[in-house]
């Protein structure tokens, strides 16, 4: 679940992170990367703040 | 709503025939057992039922059809697995206007072998903005509310397990729970991860189970079969269906809402019981309804199971039956723990007797705390 900086919640995935507890952590900065899933549907996805 | 307070006795209280793995039955044939076991409990016929209170696939207008009576009451509030704690309330305020004498709230779910079951095609604002995501199952989303008492609160996997092997030994003492044997901490914290931070043993079974209670007013539950069950208070609420419509993750304002009408409905408050249900999907659910109820401070109701005063012999007996987690989840438990309290506060626990019950509370959540239902129920006026 990502909380925006404007406010609204909403469902998404963590991307460019391993899938570890001990990594992902709650309130941890994350910023949006829109992911083209195929010519119709683009995802915003979200990484740790200034991965990659 | 204070004057609903003991207008209506919970007066029946079965299961279907067999409940567990049942392939050979379908949804409706558990509601239709049930409702024959809890009516010929409650020194009634099926002939008498003029109030039908049912949730989740099939209609109180089918469930009339096939008892083959014309119901003079039909309910189907479907909110979740709480609906049934919920209509019981609605039965109470039915019966006191007179609009029937005898209802039933009624529960049949194939969960497991899913016969009888209609596919469902997910239309819904979870199907359209959360599932794509990899949501769907409700541990992906009750996770995340655990994984926030974690961090807000530090709880620990420790204390979720507690929960766990408490529901388990008093699913030892009841011959109907399907889990009975041992449980320690380390089998839970050992057992196969499903999704952070549950392993399999963190979440309830999945079985088929069907199971009814019937209710009248109280100036006629004096001449049906056994000892009356009161109901002193009801209460529901509703606070989101979408998980990030939740205001705090660690509190539910919906299981609040209804303990706060219950309690006031009957008169009383959060330590006066000596008997308790809580909905077990999840093994963090008892503790964050206990908080959310009030009963416990906020971060503090695992405290309840890791001191042992849930368990048989503890001070405060919770979720007597062995709970969704071990005794059985059809998919929306709700009526169980009803049957359960029903079952404690007329004597009837054998084994796992709470010496002394006289005040229950049950309380249960629809969704992910999205919505809730709590009653106050008691074996004297």
């Amino acid at each position: 679940m990502i909380e925006l900086a404007e406010g609204p919640r909403m469902m998404s995935n963590l991307i460019n992170v391993a899938p570890d507890p001990k990594v992902i952590r709650c309130d941890m900065p994350v910023e949006v990367v829109f992911t083209k899933i195929n010519d119709d549907i683009t995802l915003p996805l979200f990484q740790p703040e200034g991965a990659r | 709503m204070k004057e609903l307070r003991n207008v209506a006795c919970i007066v029946g209280a079965d299961e279907s025939d067999e409940i567990g793995i049942l392939p050979g039955k379908s949804q409706l044939s558990l509601h239709l057992e049930a409702i024959t076991n809890a009516v010929r409990d409650a020194g009634l016929k099926v002939k008498d039922v003029d109030g039908i209170f049912t949730a989740g696939q099939h209609s109180p207008a089918l469930i009339g059809e096939a008892l083959g009576i014309r119901p003079r009451v039909v309910d189907g509030t479907t909110v979740g697995g709480c609906s049934f704690i919920i209509m019981v309330g609605h039965a109470v305020a039915a019966l006191h206007h007179g609009m029937c004498d005898v209802a039933v709230v009624t529960h049949g779910e194939s969960g497991k072998s899913q016969v009888g079951v209609s596919p469902r095609r997910d239309t819904s604002l979870v199907g359209q903005y959360e599932t794509p995501y990899g949501f769907g199952g409700a541990p992906t989303f009750f996770g995340m509310i655990t994984t926030r008492h974690m961090h807000v609160y530090g709880t620990t996997l420790e204390q979720w397990a507690q929960v766990a092997v408490s529901t388990r030994k008093w699913a030892a003492l009841n011959p109907k729970a399907r889990n009975r044997e041992p449980l320690t901490v380390k089998d839970v914290l050992d057992s196969r991860p499903v999704v952070w931070p549950f392993n399999i043993l963190n979440i309830c079974l999945v079985t088929d189970a069907g199971g009814a209670v019937v209710l009248t007013r109280a100036d006629r539950a004096k001449d049906c079969a056994k000892k009356a069950v009161f109901v002193r208070g009801a209460g529901e609420g509703s606070e989101h269906v979408m998980l990030t419509q939740m205001r705090n993750l660690t509190f539910s304002e919906a299981t609040r809402l209804s303990g706060e009408k219950a309690f006031a409905m009957a008169g009383v408050k959060g330590s006066d019981f000596n008997h308790i249900m809580l909905y077990d999907a999840f093994t963090s659910g008892p503790p964050l309804m206990l908080e959310s109820l009030g009963l416990a401070k906020r971060g503090e109701g695992a405290h309840f199971f890791a001191e042992g005063r849930s368990t048989p012999g503890g001070k405060l007996p919770i979720n007597t039956n062995g709970g969704g987690l071990s005794y059985t989840h059809s998919g929306m438990y709700g009526i169980f723990p009803i049957i359960e309290a029903a079952r404690q506060l007329r004597g009837e626990g054998g084994a796992r007797q709470v010496p002394n019950a006289t005040l229950s509370l049950v309380n249960g959540m629809g969704g992910m705390l999205s919505a809730a239902g709590t009653l106050v129920l008691s074996n004297e006026r």
